[in-house]
């Protein structure tokens, strides 16, 4: 009787006590529910609203759609492979039909093993907690938080119905790379619509969001496949999969789409003209407003560039002897210019971009050498009344310098030839010459030209900047030398045609100004003198590479062999090349011939001029009306004999043979 | 020791445990348990509850955030476009190309219809037009077949009147200076004399009382086509006395001569109207004209 009265007593405690705690708690909680209510952010109405987000479009000039930014492409639950739609279920909530929020059972076992195992935090967000928690609160994890997610939870599930939950989750998770919902996902990864994911696909993505980095498949392939395991049991146990189908989905291995491997844009042009946009615009505008912006990026010529330049640095490696895991490796750069309107045809900043995405098209200022010797020239012909004709000797030259040491500069072969006429000094790139036309001119006239073509940087005053000892950028050269391309009409680069709104309004547009800035019969002079340089010179590589089309151009290559040049230009395109190292490195081996620009930049042009330029019909330089030719004889720069050597020559109607010998 | 209230016999201990009201508490207790398990009422009574206050609570979190960024990009561009907008009707309405120069500003763009240009180009002395664009070189422009439209570009100083074909190139590029165009058109508009003096009135001169009282007897929507730039007569001192009617058009517009005294001086201002209100106009005022002669 003691004991049953004891026994009886406790129980009875207990009762009550269960009671009066229960009823405190539930006090406390509806204190709380009450008190935090009003604090909670809104539902947006229709829930639909959060993936309405417009994107931003940019189409390259031949039409094709470049890149999206910002926006989502929400796709209806019916446009989704019912396979995906299963595997979410099964692997995140497979009681989603059934609960109205939280599933209170696997709740209630993550709290006790949380409470009961410190440091081990179980979860059990249902889709509908999980959206909850992606559309308004912070990735914090506070017990606050988690609540205040619940009853959100309970609001989206009492408004909604299952249908719109689950197409708004779909729609808005993130599963890494850049690729926010179903539809932009299966376009990253596997190239196609979500409504086409197969199976093994399917249960692939579907394991992604709970760890979207560590189980990213193009970085951690194995990782995503053991996830893949797990999601694919689970469907087997949730009875969304027979047996046999799950070992056909093990089995198989999904090829990931090849030309996205995160969120990056893939392009140094689509960089350099996000960047150009949020300049004028802002982050905004830009990734929120859906504008649509016409680039104008020839994509078969960005893919050829980008081809060619690759190409092209292969061969370098090779030249200089480097194995393939070898570090650091030469990089490049590649920029086509129309020179008839300024568009930017293909711009390509590196060898890999996902290896760097630093763009030396336009951010890389490197010396270009001979290459600048065309403004040089061009300020020799204009204000001395020289031609291709003159008379130069090529001879071992001084010249005093106010204030340094004297300049003193020597051919790139160490030797000298003598009499020469200033078309052939062009051609050979003899340098005792510039030296002398440049001491004549004064290097202020050589920066006037150049930034009259279109050179930016600063340039310093000094001789030897009509050998290209001021660094500029390669988007420059092909700017600067897309002048000389044109006749000596300048039109400023530029990366956009067009930009409309969501509704195709035009917000802006480019007009083609073109702005007469050098004389066009000097300008022809230079380019026929450059033409001389692809044909015999230094960047005869290019004809002997098959490209036989009209064209002029010049290397370039620094002292040091630090960089290696070649610009050029058909009537039509203008291509501007640079390779050397980031770093201060020679492009040369041991004991071997420094690599110059007309050994290895002039084939990567050749090679990319010759696939940009395959359909486009062959046309050659226009001849300005002032300009007459005549046969020069190479060495006394006069009229020919029929047994000398000659070389023809444009002249303006002014000029004549034989006049004004500089010896 | 068993206290007061309990009893002392395990029958009545059973009897009281088992009681109706214990009993009746119990299957509440479970019946409530059991049904929230079953239906969820408490998520839908809190899910409900909450969506009563939707409407008041604040919009804050990512999804909002986003919104608010599409928002204010919204606003930046919808800015744009109204600004484009209000510069392309500027353009359109403009009567005269100090008019154009004033109504586009600088940084705004619009498209000029090419007859509208004509017309404006036609409206000016023929010096002056020669200097903007000799017009033999606007009659090629015009009928090459190369131009698809003229495009203008507000500057501090007036326009840049751009000529373009269909790929958006600059075919010919004009400067028009909105202060020389204003020194023309003003020194076209005023005339220092009466407007007896000026023979193209003769016939079409009328008391100014009376042309006015006939003027704002016209529909509402007539008037500014009549006075387009009214700006001038407001800005000019004196009295008005007469009014007349040129006598030919030019281009839809006709020109209308007012003149003012003042210290017994006259001077005439003259304002270009358009025709088709002219002719309105003008048939009011038959018969009334300062000579006398019938119209």
């Amino acid at each position: 009787m003691k004991l049953l009265t004891i026994l009886i007593r406790l129980t009875r405690f207990l009762i009550y006590a269960s009671l009066a705690i229960g009823s405190v708690v539930m006090l406390i909680i509806t204190i709380v529910i009450f008190s935090a209510a009003k604090d909670l952010p809104k539902l947006p109405e229709p829930l639909s609203r959060i993936i309405e987000t417009p994107k931003t479009e940019i189409y390259a000039s031949t039409g094709e759609r470049l890149i999206t930014l910002g926006g989502r492409e929400p796709v209806p639950l019916s446009r989704v492979s019912p396979d995906f739609i299963n595997a979410m279920l099964a692997v995140e909530d497979h009681m989603f039909w059934d609960h109205h929020g939280i599933n209170k059972l696997r709740t209630l076992k993550a709290l006790y093993i949380t409470l009961t195992r410190p440091g081990r935090i179980e979860g059990a967000s249902t889709i509908t907690q999980q959206l909850a928690k992606n559309l308004f609160f912070s990735f914090e994890r506070t017990y606050l938080r988690k609540f205040k997610e619940m009853m959100v939870a309970f609001q989206i599930e009492y408004s909604c119905t299952k249908e719109e939950i689950l197409h708004a989750y779909i729609n808005q998770i993130s599963f890494g790379a850049g690729a926010q919902g179903v539809e932009k996902a299966s376009q990253v990864f596997f190239g196609k619509s979500a409504v086409e994911l197969t199976l093994g696909e399917a249960a692939l993505l579907a394991g992604l969001p709970k760890s979207p980095t560590n189980y990213n498949p193009y970085r951690h392939y194995d990782k995503a496949l053991k996830r893949r395991q797990v999601v694919i049991a689970r469907m087997r146990e949730a009875g969304y999969i027979t047996e046999n189908e799950a070992q056909e989905a093990l089995r198989s291995r999904p090829l990931l789409h090849s030309e996205h491997a995160d969120a990056r844009t893939g392009s140094y042009f689509l960089d350099a003209l996000i960047n150009e946009l949020v300049e004028q615009y802002g982050n905004d505008v830009v990734f929120h407003g859906g504008i649509r912006v016409t680039a104008t990026v020839d994509s078969n010529l960005q893919y050829a560039g980008d081809q060619a330049l690759k190409n092209g640095l292969e061969r370098l490696d090779a030249l200089m002897g480097l194995k393939p895991d070898a570090e650091p490796r030469p990089q490049g750069a590649l920029v086509a210019i129309d020179p008839a309107s300024g568009a930017v045809r293909a711009m390509i900043g590196g060898r890999d971009y996902y290896n760097s995405e630093y763009n030396r098209a336009i951010n890389s200022r490197r010396q270009p050498g001979s290459g600048f010797k065309p403004f040089l020239y061009y300020t020799a012909l204009e204000k001395l009344n020289f031609n291709g004709a003159t008379v130069m000797v090529d001879s071992p030259i001084s010249i005093p310098v106010i204030g340094s040491s004297t300049w003193e500069p020597r051919n790139f072969e160490k030797s000298y030839r003598g009499r020469m006429l200033l078309k052939q000094a062009l051609t050979d790139s003899v340098n005792t010459i510039a030296a002398r036309l440049v001491e004549k001119t004064g290097p202020r006239a050589v920066i006037d030209t150049a930034k009259l073509c279109g050179i930016t940087s600063k340039l310093e005053d000094v001789y030897s900047v009509a050998l290209g000892t001021s660094s500029v950028t390669p988007f420059e050269m092909a700017s600067a030398y897309s002048t000389l391309a044109s006749g000596g009409i300048r039109h400023e680069p530029f990366m956009i045609w067009r930009v409309e709104d969501a509704f195709g309004r035009v917000i802006y547009e480019h007009l083609v100004r073109g702005r007469k800035v050098l004389d066009p019969e000097t300008t022809y002079q230079v380019v026929d003198m450059m033409k001389s340089v692809i044909d015999r010179g230094s960047g005869r590589t290019v004809r002997e590479m098959g490209f036989t089309r009209p064209a002029a151009g010049k290397t370039g290559t620094t002292d040091s062999y630090n960089d290696a040049w070649f610009t050029g230009f058909t009537p039509n395109l203008c291509t501007a090349i640079w390779t050397g190292f980031d770093r201060n490195r020679k492009l040369k081996r041991s004991s071997q011939p420094g690599i110059t620009g007309g050994r290895i930049a002039s084939t990567i042009w050749a090679e990319f001029m010759g696939e940009a330029m395959k359909n486009e019909p062959s046309r050659d330089f226009s001849i300005p009306d002032g300009i007459h030719f005549e046969q020069a004889d190479v060495t006394s720069g006069c009229s020919a004999s029929q047994s000398s050597s000659v070389l023809t020559v444009p002249l303006k109607k002014n000029q004549h043979l034989c006049e004004n010998p500089q010896y | 020791m068993t206290l007061w209230y309990e009893p002392t016999k395990t029958g009545e201990w059973l009897r009281r445990i088992f009681s109706f009201a214990n009993l009746l508490i119990l299957f509440m207790t479970i019946t409530l348990m059991v049904s929230e398990l079953r239906f969820d009422w408490c998520e839908l009574m809190i899910g409900r509850y909450l969506a009563s206050l939707n409407g008041s609570r604040p919009e804050t979190g990512a999804v909002w955030k986003a919104g608010e960024q599409s928002s204010r990009a919204h606003t930046f561009l919808k800015r744009i476009i109204e600004e484009r907008q209000n510069a392309a009707r500027y353009a359109q309405e403009a009567t005269s190309f100090a008019e154009l120069a004033s109504g586009v500003l600088p940084g705004q763009w619009a498209n000029i219809d090419k007859d509208h240009f004509k017309r404006l180009y036609l409206a000016i002395p023929a010096t002056a037009a020669s200097e903007l664009i000799p017009p033999e070189e606007l009659i090629w422009l015009f009928g090459g077949g190369t131009l698809n439209r003229i495009f203008c570009e507000g500057k501090p100083y007036g326009l840049e009147i751009f000529f373009l074909n269909s790929e958006n190139r600059v075919l010919r590029q004009i400067t028009l200076n909105k202060s020389k165009m204003e020194k023309i058109e003003k020194h076209e508009a005023i005339f220092k004399g009466t407007l007896e003096q000026i023979p193209e009135f003769q016939g079409r001169i009328y008391p100014a009382e009376h042309f006015f009282k006939v003027l704002l007897a016209l529909p509402q929507d007539i008037i500014p086509d009549l006075i387009t730039t009214p700006q001038k007569l407001l800005n000019q001192q004196g009295t008005l006395t007469k009014a007349g009617i040129w006598n030919e058009a030019t281009s839809g517009y006709i020109k209308l001569g007012f003149e003012f005294k003042e210290n017994g001086k006259s001077v005439v201002l003259f304002i270009r109207a358009r025709e088709w209100a002219v002719w309105r106009l003008s048939s009011n005022l038959t018969g009334t004209s300062l000579k006398g002669d019938p119209q």
